[in-house]
């Protein structure tokens, strides 16, 4: 254990607090999200499965090995994608925090395995994602194919989809993972806006152009 | 009236504004000894017994007389009415659907349909007029709604971008039994304790 008992009690603490954001900004629902803190090189903190952010407190968090994440004490049972967050960690360096959910905007480009394109990005929002984000193949969950589609698209990237899942944001640290998720739903909120008024040649938004176009396209 | 249970079933109705679920038309019950407990935008709990059912109230008992469901939600949030405008079927576009709502959700023609359909599933939309859950808890058939309204979103949105890749049928089922049998049980023995039940 290279990290002090000080740095263990901020980092839980920065866990908590990240939880309850997401979920304020309806990032995550409910018990459907995860995120992982890293503490030093061979172990990370991860939020323990089945818990809402509210009800979570800082000592619920289960340290886990990032080599082996079956190994894990102290805290509640940790999420069963805990394997997703520590073999990015193990392969990246780099990486200190990371964030799985499945939000709106999101999820769309996850079911439609599409990539977002650079195209619809500005210059700081690319820089934060780190280019293009691509769709990892899809495997059911807790799967070695989920685990090892979802690390690949994370090649040089900070943010993935997960096929027909959700998404994976990874930053140096959790406020920088947080900014990462934002930043990815802004875009594709944007970008699929971009798409329906493109689509039906109108100059302004609204959900119903998109409703309208949908039910025209795909309607009965 | 019990009343653990007549509020419960408020509750649920109120979260569906908080949830931004809502629309017009909106409905929530439960089946009871008594009778089924019954709300709508009136916001008032009533006890509405089958053979006295009217309008809304009684497409949540032909729905009861038919299933084995315990609870109803008839609500009409922005994507999944569009979809049951459109009168197609969602197919499984996101894991949390094929597992909390099953394979596909379809649309039925009216009121009797609906009941028919859901002796065999937790889930329809009802051509033009929203979607129905079911489920042994409100809080089974209100998440059912939630996971149905987010999988109507990738399906409405996924159209301007060249339409989702569906999850295979026999992944889809097999998720579907996995959550079935892992997570239910407790979860509904938890929730009826809750709920008042």
């Amino acid at each position: 254990m290279s990290w002090s008992k000080e740095e263990e009690i901020k980092l839980r603490r920065v866990v908590k607090d990240s939880g309850v954001k997401l979920l304020k900004e309806n990032l995550v629902q409910g018990t459907w999200g995860n995120m992982a803190q890293r503490l030093d090189k061979e172990y990370m903190l991860v939020t323990p499965t089945g818990l809402d952010y509210e009800a979570l407190t800082p000592e619920d968090m289960p340290v886990v090995s990032i080599a082996d994440p079956k190994i894990w004490r102290d805290g509640k049972k940790p999420t069963s994608e805990r394997k997703i967050h520590a073999y990015l960690m193990l392969n990246r360096e780099e990486i200190n925090a990371t964030i799985h959910s499945h939000p709106y905007y999101g999820s769309i480009f996850a079911s439609a395995r599409k990539e977002l394109p650079e195209s619809a990005m500005t210059e700081e929002e690319k820089k934060l994602l780190g280019g293009s984000v691509r769709v990892g193949d899809y495997g059911l969950p807790g799967t070695k194919k989920l685990k090892e589609g979802t690390v690949k698209a994370m090649e040089g990237r900070n943010a993935c989809f997960m096929a027909n899942h959700g998404v994976f944001c990874a930053g140096r640290d959790m406020d920088e993972a947080f900014e990462i998720i934002r930043c990815l739903e802004r875009v594709c909120k944007r970008y699929i806006e971009q798409l329906t008024l493109k689509a039906t040649g109108e100059k302004e938004y609204s959900d119903k152009l998109l409703f309208d176009y949908f039910i025209a396209k795909c309607g009965k | 009236m019990n009343e653990k249970l007549k509020d419960s079933v408020l509750q649920y109705f109120d979260r569906l504004r908080e949830y931004g679920l809502h629309g017009e038309g909106d409905s929530v019950s439960v089946r009871t000894e008594e009778g089924i407990y019954f709300v709508d935008n009136s916001r008032e709990v009533k006890l509405i017994t089958p053979e006295k059912a009217a309008g809304e109230g009684a497409l949540h008992a032909k729905i009861y007389a038919a299933t084995d469901a315990q609870a109803i939600v008839h609500a009409h949030p922005d994507y999944v009415s569009a979809v049951s405008r459109a009168g197609v079927t969602i197919p499984a576009v996101i894991d949390d659907m094929a597992q909390i709502v099953g394979p596909t959700c379809r649309t039925v023609a009216n009121a009797e349909a609906a009941a028919k359909e859901l002796k065999k599933r937790n889930s329809c939309l009802i051509s033009g007029d929203g979607a129905v859950t079911t489920g042994r808890t409100l809080n089974e058939a209100f998440t059912c709604m939630m996971v149905l309204q987010k999988a109507a979103i990738c399906f409405v949105s996924a159209s301007v971008l060249g339409g989702n890749k569906v999850i295979n049928g026999f992944e889809a089922r097999l998720m579907r039994f996995v959550y079935k049998k892992k997570y239910s049980k407790i979860n509904t023995e938890n929730n009826m304790e809750r709920e008042g039940k």
